[in-house]
């Protein structure tokens, strides 16, 4: 059972008491607790999920034989690559979808697309590209931004989906179109104005996604060269495993040492160019447990802006 | 609960009320300011809307305009810093929502579209709705869920600081309490408590502190007022109890109060020492106890007097013949008197009994009663009251009725009374009365009418009967032997007897009828009994007699009596008088005259002699021609015959007297002649009448000397004049030597005493030649003279005189 069930039982769980004894709050709580322990216990036997927002083929399997409600399925692919073949029920979401002007999509914009795809704000989103998790991480982010709660990433995308011979689906599936409402926190999105704070801010660290050479100013996708100053160089593309074929993340203990660095109480604004590389960052960081978000923006507002400080 | 709450002290009410107001203003307004606070919540989350979004105006345009997710993070993170907004949505143009911001930690929620400027609230969120207008261009709107305070947060907030005041106010209000209890109702109960004291100890002290108000010294200074007043009252309540006690206590009679339920409270020494109980003893008991009554006939207990006055305020006035057993036994006679005491509202509330000894004076009542009915000598029944008796019988007389009436007159008393003196006389009598006592029967009712006449009325007793009666009392009285002082007499008595048997017979008859037949009994030689029978020849006399009494009274009215005149002549030759003695004639109804023989008798038995005798005196000494006649000559006399009842007319000698005056007659010149039996049956009388006409002046003849009971003795003791020899002696002194004698002896006595003697009834020759030669003065008869007319008579002797001084 993965983690995040944990809060969805306790609740159901709690509710279920608070209806029976109204007056036994504690009662309610202790016996949460210990049915939390032996519910963990109990589902120690299911894998573990290191990282929070990584789901396996396995388990995503699982859970289409189970037919677990109010799971969707998104394919992030090009709609040419979908239409090849997509596991059974997703939807396609092309990752440049969530783009706009290099930017994140707008909320009209990304407000009619989910309610055309039928996605509702209570669903619960699986999303997957072709392995190489950058497009499914900046989805993520986009759609976390946007104020989504429960999403997940299926890890190795559907060549992994292929390699273990599931199901695929060539047809266009359609859901009924939704209500849905997009809903901003600043938490995962980062300004300019909040990166500007950030600097000064000891406990945010400033992650440049980019490639060193870009980091060390020795190219630039903008006017200028250099860096944000303070920030670190961790290159998301060293998150990923090709070694068997297939894109997949590298285990945890390998990420964990990638980033180990980073003080874990500190707060993260990742960035790089576009957008894909530092939604990767954020997307492991995320499952690691830190506190991240995407300073939208970017190199590209960054480096063109003369007023903002900058390092090599 | 109303009591309970006059209980409470004014320190414990002034704390309550302190605290109950201040509590109260402290929840009210703390009610009102939860309410405002609620209020305000709700204006501050509009107000904190509204300015949220003034603040994010530029950021919402640029999210709802240009579609701007920077511009959607930069609204997010300034929305953080506001720690109450929860969630905001905006709403786009159609009404939809564009996009959400949910606050940290906070659960996903859909707000729905609700106007703009509209407000929501539940419990703990108020959801407002702003309109967004960018340049007065609408471009949307948007919604807050903003965290207010719960009312019932806010409400314990404020509860939980009021009840830290509250114990807080407590002790304010007490000590409040406490100061205004010490300035203001302290002193307020320094003086309840003073009128406590009162109210226990009855002690009234007086009030000497002064006290922190005004009002409370005003109180003290008016209590002390009235606490004065109240002792002087107090004072003079008593010494007024006092005098009321010492003016009960000196009440010669008994006084005895009792309260409404007849219990005594009060009783004075009088009654006290009549009844024979102490005022502290009786206090308390019922007065039945105390002052027993019972009638003094039937010995009955008299009590309900009492709870008539109790009960309807009856006054009793007291009874005749109530009797008061006192406390040792010993019964008093009482007269008392029960009256209800009334208080001021006129209602009842006890009674007072007043009552006197009255044991003396009711004796004296018995006694007088006695002495007024009965005869003090004998200890008969008197006149008085047996005539009532009599009346009383006669009233309830049927025809079945015989009764009969024993009219008693005694012989000789007279001779007992009059020689042994009035001592013997009533001794006499007393024993006769006793007598008369034992020979009757019970109901027989013996009474001294007086003197020494009886009578005796014999209730249910035949004639017969009767009869037997009166003559076994006759045979009684003169066998009976009256001895006295060596003496020994003997009395008869003469009884009339008068059956009752008709109703409607008056007493007076009864008693005219009983007189008659006595007065016929004494006629007819005394010491014997009539009976009153309407035949009887005897009462025909008698009653011959009243008709004569009729007619004379007729006659003196009507002037048919007159005046004749008998000439009284000397027999020697050195007498220079000449008498002559007045007659009185009687003109009766036909014509006829008559003497007065017939009916002297009765006018003295009908007590007209008096009245007769006046007439007779007035008419001659008023006669010109009489009192002419006496002034003529010193030798004329009349004489004048007096009855002896007339003796006790003691108004008589100042009538002569006036009439000698009038006439201016020397008095010498009159002579009153009265007999010797009407002079012996009244000798005093007779004896002082004599002597006052001596003194007036007037000379006194004894008319019918010798006739009855004769004894010279009683020529000593009656200073006459003359001496009439009694014309029986008289009339045969020429045939009866024995007669002669007598009237010898007469004359010879008569002139050794001086006193001069005429022969009466001379009527032959012979006669007066006898008297000539025994001596005697005078002489007067048929022989000498005829009684003619006063007025013929006066002229002849006038002729005579006349023709005498021409002979001398």
């Amino acid at each position: 059972m993965e983690i995040w069930c944990y809060p969805i039982i306790m609740n159901t769980i709690g509710h279920t008491y608070r209806s029976l004894y109204l007056q036994q709050k504690t009662h309610t709580l202790t016996i949460g607790t210990l049915l939390l322990l032996i519910l963990n216990g109990l589902a120690s036997a299911s894998p573990q999920r290191d990282l929070e927002f990584i789901v396996t083929i396995d388990w995503l399997k699982t859970q289409l034989d189970n037919k677990t409600p109010n799971l969707r399925l998104i394919d992030v692919r090009y709609e040419s690559d979908y239409t090849n073949g997509h596991i059974p029920g997703a939807v396609n979401f092309p990752v440049e979808l969530s783009f706009q002007h290099n930017r994140i999509v707008s909320i009209r914009r990304i407000r009619t697309l989910l309610r055309n795809l039928g996605i509702h704000n209570s669903d619960r989103l699986v999303i997957y590209d072709d392995g190489h998790l950058r497009d499914a991480a900046h989805v993520f982010w986009m759609l976390e931004t946007y104020g989504h709660e429960d999403i997940v990433v299926l890890d190795g995308g559907l060549p992994a989906w292929k390699k273990a011979d599931l199901a695929i689906s060539y047809s266009n599936v359609k859901y009924p179109v939704s209500n849905y409402v997009p809903t901003i926190t600043p938490l995962h999105l980062t300004t300019k104005l909040g990166t500007r704070l950030a600097l000064k801010n000891p406990n945010v660290t400033i992650i440049d996604s980019r490639l060193e050479s870009e980091f060390r100013g020795e190219e630039s996708k903008a006017s200028r060269t250099g860096h944000i100053p303070n920030s670190v160089n961790i290159n998301a593309g060293n998150s990923i495993d090709k070694s068997q074929g297939i894109s997949k993340l590298k285990p945890v203990a390998q990420l964990k040492k990638l980033y180990r660095d980073i003080d874990k109480s500190s707060e993260v604004i990742t960035y790089c160019n576009r957008g894909k590389d530092s939604a990767l960052n954020y997307l492991i960081m995320r499952s690691l447990g830190y506190k991240s978000s995407v300073y939208d923006g970017g190199w590209l507002e960054w480096g063109n802006d003369y007023q903002l400080p900058i390092e090599k | 609960m109303r009591a309970r709450l006059i209980q409470l002290s004014i320190r414990t009410r002034l704390t309550l009320i302190i605290f109950i107001v201040s509590a109260v203003t402290i929840v009210s307004v703390t009610a009102l300011l939860v309410y405002w606070k609620a209020n305000e919540s709700r204006e501050h989350a509009v107000e904190l809307s509204v300015n949220i979004t003034n603040i994010l105006s530029q950021d919402a345009a640029q999210v709802l305009l240009i579609d701007s997710a920077d511009a959607a993070s930069d609204m997010a993170l300034k929305l953080q810093s506001f720690k109450t907004i929860t969630h905001a949505v905006l709403f786009d143009t159609d009404n939809t929502p564009l996009l959400a911001y949910r606050k940290h930690g906070e659960k996903s929620l859909v707000l729905p579209y609700m106007p703009a400027n509209t407000v929501t609230s539940d419990n703990n969120y108020i959801t407002t709705y702003v309109p967004l207008y960018f340049q007065s261009y609408d471009y949307g709107t948007a919604s807050f869920r903003i965290r207010s305070e719960p009312f019932s947060e806010i409400l314990i907030k404020t509860l939980g600081k009021v009840l830290i005041i509250i114990p807080l106010l407590i002790l304010i209000s007490y000590l409040l309490a406490i100061f205004l209890h010490k300035a203001f109702t302290r002193p307020l109960e320094h003086i309840a408590g003073i009128f406590k004291k009162y109210d226990e100890s009855g002690d009234l002290v007086q009030i000497e502190d002064s006290y922190t108000t005004l009002e409370v010294n005003q109180l003290a200074s008016s209590y002390n007022n009235m606490a004065n007043a109240i002792l002087n009252t107090k004072q003079e309540l008593l010494s007024q109890k006092q005098r009321l006690h010492i003016t009960l206590d000196s009440i010669a009679d008994g006084v005895i109060a009792t309260d409404i339920n007849g219990k005594i409270t009060y009783m004075n020494p009088s009654a006290e020492h009549i009844c024979g109980w102490t005022e502290n003893e009786a206090t308390g008991k019922s007065l039945d106890t105390i002052y027993r009554l019972t009638d003094t006939e039937n010995n009955e207990l008299l009590i309900s007097e009492l709870d008539d006055t109790l009960s309807h305020g009856i006054v009793n006035y007291g009874l005749e013949n109530m009797t008061l057993k006192v406390r040792k036994g010993e019964l008093i006679d009482v007269q008392s008197t029960i009256s209800p005491i009334r208080d001021a509202n006129k209602a009842i509330i006890g009674a007072v009994v007043i009552f006197q000894n009255v044991t003396e004076t009711r004796a004296l009542h018995q006694q007088l009663r006695h002495q007024a009915i009965h005869d003090p000598l004998t200890g008969l029944l008197n006149r008085g009251e047996f005539e009532n008796i009599l009346q009383q019988r006669l009233q309830s007389l049927d025809n079945n009725t015989q009764d009969a009436l024993l009219y008693l007159d005694l012989d000789q008393f007279k001779v007992v009374n009059d020689t042994s003196g009035h001592i013997a006389g009533d001794a006499l009598l007393k024993q006769i009365s006793s007598l008369l006592d034992h020979s009757v029967r019970e109901s027989d009712i013996v009474a001294r009418l007086g003197g020494d006449e009886f009578a005796i009325l014999l209730p249910n007793c035949a004639v017969a009967q009767a009869q037997v009666i009166a003559e076994k009392i006759r045979k009684e009285i003169s066998s009976f032997s009256f001895a006295w002082e060596d003496s020994h007499f003997r009395v008869g008595v003469s009884i009339g007897l008068v059956p009752i048997t008709e109703p409607g017979i008056t007493k007076t008859d009864v008693l005219t009828f009983a007189d008659i037949a006595c007065y016929a009994a004494k006629d007819m030689g005394r010491n014997r009994i009539h009976v009153y029978l309407t035949e009887d020849r005897e009462l025909q006399h008698r009653r011959s007699e009243m008709q004569w009494i009729t007619q004379i009274s007729n006659a003196l009215n009507e002037n048919r009596l007159f005046l004749f005149a008998q000439k009284v002549i000397p027999l020697k030759n050195n007498i220079n008088a000449e008498h002559i003695e007045l007659l009185v004639r009687h003109i009766d109804n036909d014509g006829t005259l008559r003497t007065p023989g017939a009916f002297i008798p009765a006018i003295e038995r009908y007590g007209m002699a008096s009245k007769f005798d006046r007439w007779i005196i007035s008419n001659a000494l008023e006669d010109p021609k009489l009192i002419a006649y006496l002034k003529c000559s010193p030798k004329h006399c009349v004489n004048i015959n007096l009855s002896g009842l007339t003796l006790g007319d003691t108004d008589l000698i100042d009538f002569v007297s006036s009439l000698l005056k009038n006439a201016q007659l020397p008095p010498r010149t009159v002579c009153f002649e009265i007999t010797e039996t009407a002079a012996v049956a009244n000798l005093n009388a007779t004896r002082k009448f004599i002597r006052s006409m001596k003194l007036l002046g007037c000379d006194f003849a004894l008319d019918d000397f010798g006739s009855g009971v004769s004894s010279f003795a009683y020529l000593k003791s009656l200073p006459v004049d003359f001496i009439k020899i009694d014309g029986a002696l008289v009339r045969d002194i020429d045939q009866n030597p024995v007669n002669e004698a007598m009237v010898n002896a007469i004359n010879q006595i008569g002139q050794v005493m001086k006193m001069k003697t005429v022969a009466e009834f001379v009527e032959s020759k012979n006669v007066q030649d006898k008297l000539e030669s025994i001596g005697v003065d005078f002489a007067q008869g048929y022989h000498i003279h005829m009684p003619a007319p006063l007025h013929d008579v006066i002229n002849e002797q006038a002729e005579q005189d006349t023709s005498n001084t021409v002979t001398h």
